[in-house]
This record gives structure tokens, sequence and C-alpha cells, in this order.
């Protein structure tokens, strides 16, 4: 199963590439929306996205935004450091299906992703 | 109690709680050569400022995951904003909404901040190694707790928190 990463921080994919890699997941990383974006164009098979919010160029959501408008179904998580109720539902509104705040523990990060990826399956 | 007063008991407990293996200590905020800095402004009805966190490169490697390879200029830029964030979270309880700018990183150089009024520092040391850390804010003129709406507490998620929708 393929997951998307996408955070600003090398050392936060880093962390979560670490755990998901040891859940026999294949990740892939985007630096910031832009890149997101670009990667679930090419690769058709992403089964999840874990998505930070405050990023340069296009952030979380503006990315949630641009993946409603083009009905592109996937599974998003966020992660970030935000624990704000309004940007909660925004992103609710926007279809993410989960929130995690930052700093997380692996063990919850693959359950969430587990759950995610058996919902979109 | 003052705005400033529980404005202040607030950062200092989420600091305190980001960095557990510090302790918090009262000394001038000048480091002590080439520091890495992570500034992030933030803005709101009841608030603005900014966020700095600086600390030298062996004294980020402490707060980082061991078991990653440690980026220092990417870390301190995550550290701010963790420190932000639990911030937020935490003013927001009391109904004090700010909204923060990504954060912007400083290598190589040194700092010192001139304490002031406006300026609250807090200074976080392990052993030999230290990490400061200052909130620059302004709170609106005139605010006082009780004129603040609290958001339901429940609503509002902490580190490490989840929430499926």
């Amino acid at each position: 199963m393929k997951v998307l990463v996408v955070d600003d921080s090398s050392m936060v994919r880093d962390e979560v590439r670490t755990a998901l890699v040891e859940g026999g997941y294949d990740v892939l990383e985007a630096r910031d929306g832009i890149e997101g974006l670009e990667e679930l164009g090419k690769t058709k098979d992403i089964s999840v996205v874990i998505l930070d919010v405050n990023m340069p160029r296009m952030n979380g959501i503006e990315l949630l935004n641009r993946l409603q408008a083009d009905k592109v179904a996937v599974p998003v998580l966020m992660l970030t450091t935000e624990g704000q109720p309004n940007l909660i539902r925004q992103a609710r509104a926007a279809g993410a299906s989960g929130w995690m705040v930052k700093p997380f523990k692996p063990e919850l990060l693959l359950k969430a992703v587990a759950r995610l990826g058996k919902e979109g399956a | 109690m003052s705005t400033s007063e529980w404005m202040d008991e607030v950062v200092r407990k989420n600091v305190l709680e980001l960095f557990p293996d510090f302790s918090m200590i009262d000394c001038p905020i000048a480091s002590d050569g080439p520091t890495l800095t992570g500034l992030i402004g933030f803005s709101g009805p009841h608030m603005q400022g900014a966020l700095g966190l600086m600390g030298g490169h062996d004294s980020l490697q402490q707060t980082a995951p061991q078991h990653i390879k440690f980026v220092a200029h990417d870390w301190v830029g995550e550290l701010a904003n963790r420190a932000l964030g639990r911030i937020k979270s935490a003013m927001l309880k009391h109904g004090v909404d700010i909204q923060a700018s990504t954060p912007v990183v400083l290598q190589g150089i040194s700092v010192s901040v001139v304490r002031s009024e406006q300026v609250r520092t807090f200074v976080l040391k392990h052993d030999n190694r230290t990490i400061h850390l200052w909130v620059d804010y302004t709170p609106e003129p005139d605010l006082k707790p009780e004129d603040l709406t609290p958001e339901d507490p429940e609503e509002i998620l902490d580190s490490g928190d989840l929430l499926f929708f």
C-alpha cells in the first residue's frame, strides 16, 4: 500500500517514513501542496495521504480544496501542530478523513493509516 | 492576575511541557556562538507578536528524535512551530485566537534579545546546553480575561490527539 507524506519538514517526513516503512508501507514524499498534487497526478494507486497544514507555496487546506475540486478521492490524514477547531472544521469540509496533532506516536499513526487505507479500498 | 501575567503563565507551562528534559533558568538571552533561530509571526484580534526559538546545533539535536537523521535548520523551524502550536491551543482555551505564519530560519548568526515589557524570554537549560525561546507579544489594549469567550476545550486538540471524521 502506498502512502504519500506531504510536509515541508524533512525530519518530519523522515520520522513518518520510518514509522510507515516499519509497518510495511511504501512511502512517497512531497515538500508542499504543489509537489503533493504533482505526485498524486503521477501515481494513481496512492491509498492514503498524510498532510501537514502550514507549508509554503500551497498549504494543506489549499491542497484539500484542489483535490475536492478535481474530484480526487483519497483518504487524507492531517498531521500538524495545529489543534484549532476552525481549522479542523475547514479540513473536514474540504474532505479530510482525520486529524492528528504532532508530535505523534508511531503506533497510533500506523493504526490511523491502516483504518484509512481500509476505508479507501 | 493581569492579562500579561496569565498569558506568561500559559506560555511558560506549554514551553516546559514541550521540553520536559530541560529546566527553566533566569539569565540574559544572548547566544555564546553561532546558532540557529526559528522565527514565527502571529496575529489575532486579542494578541499579536512573534515567537523565536534559538539554540546551537548540539542543544537542538538533544530535543530531536534520535532515530532519524538530524537536520538542524529543518528542526529549529519545526520546533518553533510546535512551541507556537501548543501556545495557540492553550490560548484558544482562554478565548485568544491567533494565526501564525510559516517559520523563517536564520542560520549561523549570534543573536541577543533585548528584554522589555513586551518581550517575554524563557531560557531552558539541560546540562551545558541551552535553548532560548522568546515571545514578543502585544495584547489588545485593556484586554481582560473576563472579556474573552473561551472555546470548548473538548473541541481543541492537543499534542498526540487523533480524531477521525
